[in-house]
C-alpha cells in the first residue's frame, strides 16, 4: 500500500524529513549507479568494437600480403587478355587473304585462265584515329583469258554468290589476236 | 538527461564502431575472393602455359626480323613458292628520340606495325594461297594487308604479299 503524507510540510515531524531525505539519497545512488553502470557497459563495448576494427584491420593487412603474391601472375594474365582482344581486333581489321583467294580459286571454270588478282596499294589512304585503323574499301581486279564469252559470265555470276563480295561488275573483255583469247577484267568490291 | 548525457557520445561511437567494423569485414571478404579468385587464375595460368607462350609469341617485344624472316622462308619452301624479295617498308627514323630497337616502326594506338613488302614466284596459284595461308598463321602475328597474284607475258606467275608485323616494347 502506498503512503502519501498530505500533511503541510510544516505539519510534517522531523523525524519525516530525515527519512524522506534518506529515502532520496538512496534512490539517488542507485539511479547513478544505474547510469554509471550503463556506460560502463556501453564503454566495454565500445572498446571490444574498436578491438574488433583493429584485428580486422590487421587481417586486411595480410590478406592484402597473401594477394599481393599473385601480383606477377595477374600482370601476365592481363597482358594476355590483352593480347587476345588485340588478336580479335587486328583479324577484323584485314580480309583473310587465304581465304579470298581459295574462294575465287574454287568458282573459276576449268576453261578460264586467271592472269591477275591484284587490289590497289593500301598505305597513306588508312585513317588512323585513337590507336584504331579502319582499312578502305578495298576493290579487287581479276583479270583472265578466255576462249568464248560465257566462261566469264559464268565466273561472273559464281563470284556474285561468294558471301564475300558487295558487288562484282564486268568491266571489258578483248579479243587478243596473239592469244585468241578474250582478256577480260571484272572489279569485285570485297565486303568490310 | 543526466544518462543521455553519459551515453549519447559512447551510443553514437558505438555506431560509428559497428559501421567501421562492417565496412572492414566486407573489405576483408572481398580480398579474400580475390584470394580465391587468383589461386584458380595462377591455376589456369599453370595449366595454360603453351597458350599464353604462343600469345606472347604473337607480339614479341623487338623487330625480331631474323626470326620472322626465318619464319617465312619456312612457310614459302612448305608451300612450293620461291622468293623473290622481302622488303622493309617502314622508314628509318634517324632521330635522337627513337629507340635504336624501334627504328623502321610506326605507332599505331599501344603497339608498333612494322609493314613487309614480300614478292614471290609461285608455281602454281594453288602454292600461292598455301603460301597466303602459312603467312596467316606464322607464330608471330601477321596481317596481310593486300595480295596480289599476276601472270606476266612469259606466263611466269608473281604474288605480292603486303602485310604488316606488330612489335610491343
Amino acid at each position: 500500500m502506498v503512503k502519501v503524507n498530505l500533511l503541510p510540510p510544516k505539519e510534517r515531524t522531523k523525524k519525516q524529513v530525515i527519512k524522506e531525505n534518506l529515502i532520496a539519497i538512496f534512490l539517488s545512488a542507485i539511479a547513478l549507479l544505474l547510469i554509471a553502470g550503463f556506460s560502463a557497459l556501453l564503454f566495454f563495448y565500445e572498446n571490444s568494437l574498436q578491438g574488433k576494427v583493429k584485428s580486422t584491420q590487421s587481417a586486411i593487412a595480410t590478406q592484402q600480403e597473401k594477394n599481393n603474391q599473385y601480383k606477377d601472375v595477374e600482370k601476365v594474365v592481363t597482358e594476355l587478355n590483352k593480347n587476345i582482344e588485340r588478336v580479335g581486333t587486328l583479324q577484323k581489321q584485314y580480309p583473310k587473304w587465304s581465304n579470298i583467294l581459295n574462294q575465287i580459286r574454287e568458282k573459276t571454270p576449268v576453261d578460264i585462265q586467271l592472269s591477275e588478282i591484284s587490289s590497289p596499294v593500301v598505305s597513306a589512304s588508312l585513317e588512323k584515329g585513337e590507336g584504331k585503323k579502319k582499312a578502305p574499301p578495298l576493290i579487287l581486279t581479276i583479270k583472265g583469258f578466255s576462249k568464248s564469252q560465257y566462261p566469264i559470265m559464268k565466273l561472273k555470276e559464281a563470284l556474285t554468290t561468294l558471301s564475300l563480295f558487295d558487288y562484282v561488275d564486268f568491266e571489258s573483255s578483248t579479243w587478243q589476236k596473239d592469244k585468241a583469247k578474250y582478256e577480260f577484267v571484272l572489279k569485285a568490291k570485297l565486303k568490310t | 538527461m543526466i544518462s543521455y548525457f553519459f551515453s549519447y557520445p559512447l551510443v553514437k561511437k558505438i555506431d560509428e564502431s559497428k559501421k567501421e567494423v562492417q565496412s572492414k569485414q566486407s573489405e576483408l571478404k572481398a580480398l579474400e575472393k580475390k584470394e580465391e579468385e587468383l589461386k584458380e587464375l595462377e591455376l589456369n595460368y599453370r595449366s595454360f602455359q603453351d597458350k599464353i607462350d604462343l600469345l606472347a609469341g604473337l607480339f614479341p617485344k623487338a623487330k625480331n626480323v631474323s626470326d620472322y624472316i626465318t619464319q617465312v622462308e619456312n612457310a614459302a619452301s612448305g608451300s612450293g613458292v620461291f622468293i623473290k624479295t622481302i622488303k622493309i617498308s617502314g622508314q628509318t627514323k634517324d632521330n635522337k628520340e627513337v629507340d635504336p630497337k624501334l627504328t623502321q616502326l610506326s605507332k599505331i594506338g599501344d603497339f608498333y606495325e612494322l609493314p613487309v613488302d614480300i614478292t614471290t614466284e609461285p608455281v602454281s596459284f594453288e602454292n600461292f594461297v598455301n603460301f597466303t595461308l602459312k603467312m596467316e598463321t606464322l607464330s608471330r602475328f601477321t596481317s596481310i594487308k593486300k595480295s596480289s597474284l599476276k601472270i606476266d607475258t612469259n606466263g611466269v606467275m608473281e604474288g605480292t604479299t603486303n602485310l604488316v608485323i606488330y612489335v610491343l616494347p
